[in-house]
């Protein structure tokens, strides 16, 4: 379907209020944010008047990868808005504003990128810039992976630059920590359980700090990453970048980077847990454990030892004998 | 007064005493004065003689109201012997349940201490002889020994050790249980048994003692008794087939399984009757040799199909194949109803109904189950055919391949209330094959009671499909399911009835925790620990959304699993056609569980599932 200008765009925000904007412009695609989505940047102008630019995503006609695609966007964007609550957005992330994504025709609706991608002449990035560009990414995967979610495709495509910071875009294959694995991402910004023959397990938050360090590596020297020991022939590099490369059991989570940087947790610790869905959660384990008391995990106190019955009943009268 | 469920249990060794050394109890957790009680009625049956077998071997006796079942072995010579007891209420620990945990070493602890056993925690150990009982072997030799107990009734009769024991006490219990009556005493015999001993004496004790001793001689059948024994083994051998095995390891306790007396006396070469219990009205059909039927659609009806006698074996198998056997409820005798003739062939199937209000999206859950699984398979090993070949290809070409393929709308088509949908026989790996039965309950105002009451007598279990997008306020699916719950609560089958709740329609709630990670993960595996996981999360989240008649399967059922699905992956249709494609998300792993709670899958993992 063709956005046009005088369309009523009817969608959710980011908190499941709905709006309503009716298009006034349609701007050429800006880019193509991945192989699924077409992305279109419109101006709306909400019912109160106020005007807004917005970046438009849309699966491709016809193509179930293409809801896919957008589903994870609209997942990224809705689990890095509810992680945020009240406080400002993080700029190092992309931000969903509104979406659609029942319908017939679903889309997205993202506030515009800033920059242009590291991997575009006007993304390049000086080495005066090295070191914001570091923090600034990193800042980013942390947001995302203390959202619950793995982007998965982090390349110099999807990763912005404005001269002054980083930001990740391009969820389209972003995911949900502990879901399964699968072949996602190109080479060469692909984790090796990313790439086909490899995959097995489930989706964890240092899945996406490989290819965070390849980019780092990249855009640091301007060279590809061959061999992961070329590392330790970068010294402003080989403190920061330790351990990634090698077996993802030693991989070292964002936080660690940071660390290294010397730099706080940019989330804000803020999370609360849901505790409804925790406290059903213990009801069920009540239930269980009533149900099935042998289940009851052997490290926990068990229940209290008055289950044991008494003899309820003087012994009857013995019935007829053998011998 | 209050109905424990609870077994105790003591494990003996040798130990040094003051004296010497003794043979006593190292741990128990009944009170000592029980304890002592217990002890001086089974003293003589704690192990065989210090020269006896090493192997291991059984006692199984009723004192009062209590039982006891001890396992005894002594693996190098009589002073390593050591034994457990099992004790608790004869109407507990049963005959039945001391032959199924045979091979259970029990004694699981609670850290340090011995734990009393709730009866239910021993589900998972329950593993039934019904295969080895029905052997040629077993059943040859059953014959002659019920004649002994018939004639014998209250007291002993020995039999030398044999490979057969425990088959030969499994089919002894299940018609003395089942099938043979007291009539003098008005009740059922009680089986007590030793599995083997090499001790001629014996202290008195009561009921029917059945005993593996060495030096006793192999029976001959009993002149008086011998033909109503071989009566009630063939009716045993019949009605094997109609019960369903494993998954409901006590029979429904009613005389209605009582079968009528044998007018005569059957050799055992035309035994050859299978009693199914009708899916629609609860009685019992022998699918021997049955009359078929063929369905006219021009005619809209049955009528009768006779092969000619001409037939090629070809034209026969054809015929057959989309035959049915007629059905006429005993309480509506003007009225008949007909079941696919493959439904009963193979045996029992499991039964299984899926519940839920009209629109809960249940036809299209039903539909995107059997197309997946003629897409992609069970997965891990199962393998599936189709039985009702016929219906089964109508259903695929009418309703699977439009839904599918084409992305339509299904109408749900009325069937009456209990609707057979498909029956198929599964098989896990290179174990036995069990066919199962999908039938399709009319939920919300078309809910008919006393039709669901009868099928709710035969179900096993039974699908509840909920709708994501009425959380919470779906009155007709709250009343559809406690009437469901109800029913099942009145019959007393509410605790062995398995369910899995579905959670259908749940791409509506996919961007919601936690109905996001379990929309992504894998269909068609069988772990107990994720379906665990699942249920929790899916259970907290029904309470949390207020929707508590959906997580009362749970709450009252045994064995019971939490679902999310999507049959459709989205729910926008335009002119009957789902628009955005039809695309099912985990639709099979209800099936399979439920099929692992039913005894239908083995497996040990199948044995974890819904506990
Ligand atoms: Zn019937």
């Amino acid at each position: 379907m063709t956005t046009q200008p005088g369309q009523r765009l009817v969608f959710l925000d980011v908190r499941g209020v709905q709006e309503e904007a009716t298009v006034t412009a349609v701007g050429e695609d800006p880019l193509p944010v991945g192989s699924h989505l077409r992305s279109r940047s419109l101006t709306l102008e909400y019912v109160d008047g106020t005007p807004n630019e917005v970046l438009h995503l849309s699966p491709e006609l016809g193509r179930s990868a293409g809801y896919d695609a957008l589903d994870n966007e609209i997942l990224a964007g809705l689990r890095l808005s509810r992680l945020c609550g009240s406080y400002p957005y993080p700029s190092c992330v992309s931000r969903l504003l509104g979406y659609e994504a029942h319908g017939e025709h679903p889309f997205a609706l993202l506030a515009p990128y800033r920059g242009e991608p590291v991997g575009s002449t006007g993304g390049r990035i000086l080495p005066t810039e090295k070191s914001a560009f570091q923090r600034s990414l990193l800042a980013g995967v942390r947001w995302v992976s203390a959202a619950g979610i793995a982007h998965r495709a982090l390349s110099p495509f999807n990763v912005h630059w404005d001269g002054m910071s980083a930001q990740i875009t391009g969820f389209s294959d972003a995911t949900i920590a502990g879901a399964p694995r699968a072949v996602v991402g190109v080479p060469p910004w692909q984790a090796p359980e990313q790439r086909p023959g490899q995959v097995n397990g489930a989706v964890t938050d240092k899945d996406d700090v490989w290819a965070a360090g390849r980019l780092i590596y990249y855009v640091s020297t301007g060279r590809d990453l061959v061999r992961g020991d070329q590392v330790c022939d970068e010294p402003d590099l080989a403190h920061l970048l330790g351990g990634i490369f090698g077996p993802i059991g030693e991989r070292p989570s964002v936080r660690e980077l940071l660390d290294r940087l010397n730099l706080a947790d940019p989330v804000p610790r803020l999370a609360v847990p849901d505790t409804d869905l925790r406290q059903w959660r213990a009801e069920f384990l009540r239930l269980r454990a009533c149900k099935h008391p042998h289940t009851v995990d052997r490290d926990k106190p068990s229940a209290p030892s008055g289950t044991t019955p008494k003899p309820s009943e003087p012994p009857r009268r013995r019935r007829r004998l053998w011998r | 007064m209050a109905v424990t469920t609870v077994l105790h249990q003591a494990s003996y060794s040798w130990q040094r005493t003051r004296s010497g050394t003794a043979f006593g109890p190292v741990r128990s957790t009944l009170a000592a004065p029980e304890l002592q009680r217990v002890h001086r009625r089974i003293e003589h049956w704690l192990r065989t003689s210090p020269s006896g077998s090493p192997g291991l071997s059984h006692f199984y006796g009723n004192f009062d109201r209590d039982a006891v079942f001890v396992r005894r072995v002594q693996p190098r010579g009589g002073r390593s012997a050591i034994s457990h007891l099992l004790v608790g209420p004869s109407a507990l620990l049963t005959p039945r349940l001391a032959l199924e945990l045979r091979d259970w070493q029990w004694l699981p602890t609670q850290g340090e201490h011995l734990a009393p056993l709730e009866i239910r925690a021993l589900d998972q150990y329950r593993v039934s002889l019904d295969a080895e009982a029905h052997s040629p072997e077993a059943l040859a030799r059953l014959t002659p020994l019920l004649s002994h107990v018939l004639a014998t009734g209250e007291g002993v009769v020995e039999l030398p050790p044999s490979d057969y024991a425990y088959s030969l006490l499994w089919g002894l219990q299940a018609i003395l249980d089942g099938l043979a009556f007291d009539l003098s005493r008005r009740t059922r015999w009680k089986l007590t048994f030793e599995t083997y001993d090499d001790r001629p004496a014996l202290p008195s004790g009561s009921g029917v003692f059945v005993r593996f001793r060495t030096g006793a001689k192999e029976p001959a059948s009993h002149p008086v008794y011998a033909s109503v024994a071989d009566q009630l083994v063939a009716t045993y051998t019949h009605r094997s087939a109609a019960v369903r095995a494993g998954a409901d390891p006590d029979p429904h306790p009613s005389g209605a399984h009582m079968p009528s007396p044998v007018p005569v006396r059957p050799s055992p070469a035309s035994v050859t009757s299978k009693l199914i219990t009708c899916p629609i009205c609860a009685s019992t059909v022998d699918w021997a040799d049955p009359a078929l039927y063929r369905y006219d659609p021009l005619m809209g009806s049955y009528a009768e199909l006779t092969i000619p006698a001409t037939a090629s074996d070809t034209q026969r198998a054809q015929m057959m194949r989309t035959a049915f056997v007629r059905c006429v409820d005993p309480e509506e005798p003007g009225s008949a109803h007909y079941l696919p003739l493959a439904y009963g062939q193979y045996g029992a199937p499991a039964v299984y109904g899926f519940i839920g209000a009209t629109k809960s999206g249940k036809t299209h859950l039903l539909t995107a189950m059997i197309g997946q699984m003629e897409k992609h398979g069970l997965g891990f090993g199962l393998r599936h055919r189709p039985l009702t070949l016929a219906g089964h290809k109508s259903l695929i070409d009418e309703q699977v391949s439009p839904f599918l393929n084409k992305s339509q709308v299904i109408e749900q088509t009325r069937l009456g209330t209990v609707g057979l949908v498909d029956v198929l026989l599964i098989r896990d790996g290179e174990g036995e094959a069990r066919p199962i039965a999908l039938f399709d309950v009319a939920g919300g105002d078309l809910l008919e009671i006393e039709a669901a009451r009868k099928f709710l007598d035969v179900v096993d279990g039974l699908i509840f499909v909920v709708n994501a997008a009425e959380l919470g306020q779906d009155e007709l699916g709250d009343r559809t399911f406690n009437t469901v719950l109800e029913l099942l609560e009145g019959s007393g089958r509410l605790a062995e009835v398995s369910a899995a709740v579905v959670l259908c329609k749940a791409d509506l709630l996919r961007f919601d925790d936690p109905v996001t990670l379990w929309m992504r993960q894998e269909d068609r595996v069988l772990d107990a620990q994720a379906s665990l996981n699942e249920s929790a999360d899916v259970y907290a989240y029904l309470r949390a959304r207020d929707a508590d008649a959906w997580t009362r399967p749970y709450r009252e059922g045994r064995k019971a699993t939490l679902h999310v699905a999507s049959a459709t992956g989205s729910d926008i249709v335009v002119d009957k056609t789902f628009v955005r494609g039809v695309r099912p998300c985990r639709v099979l792993n209800p099936l399979i569980s439920l099929m692992a709670m039913t005894g239908v899958l083995t497996s040990p993992e199948a044995r974890k599932i819904g506990i």
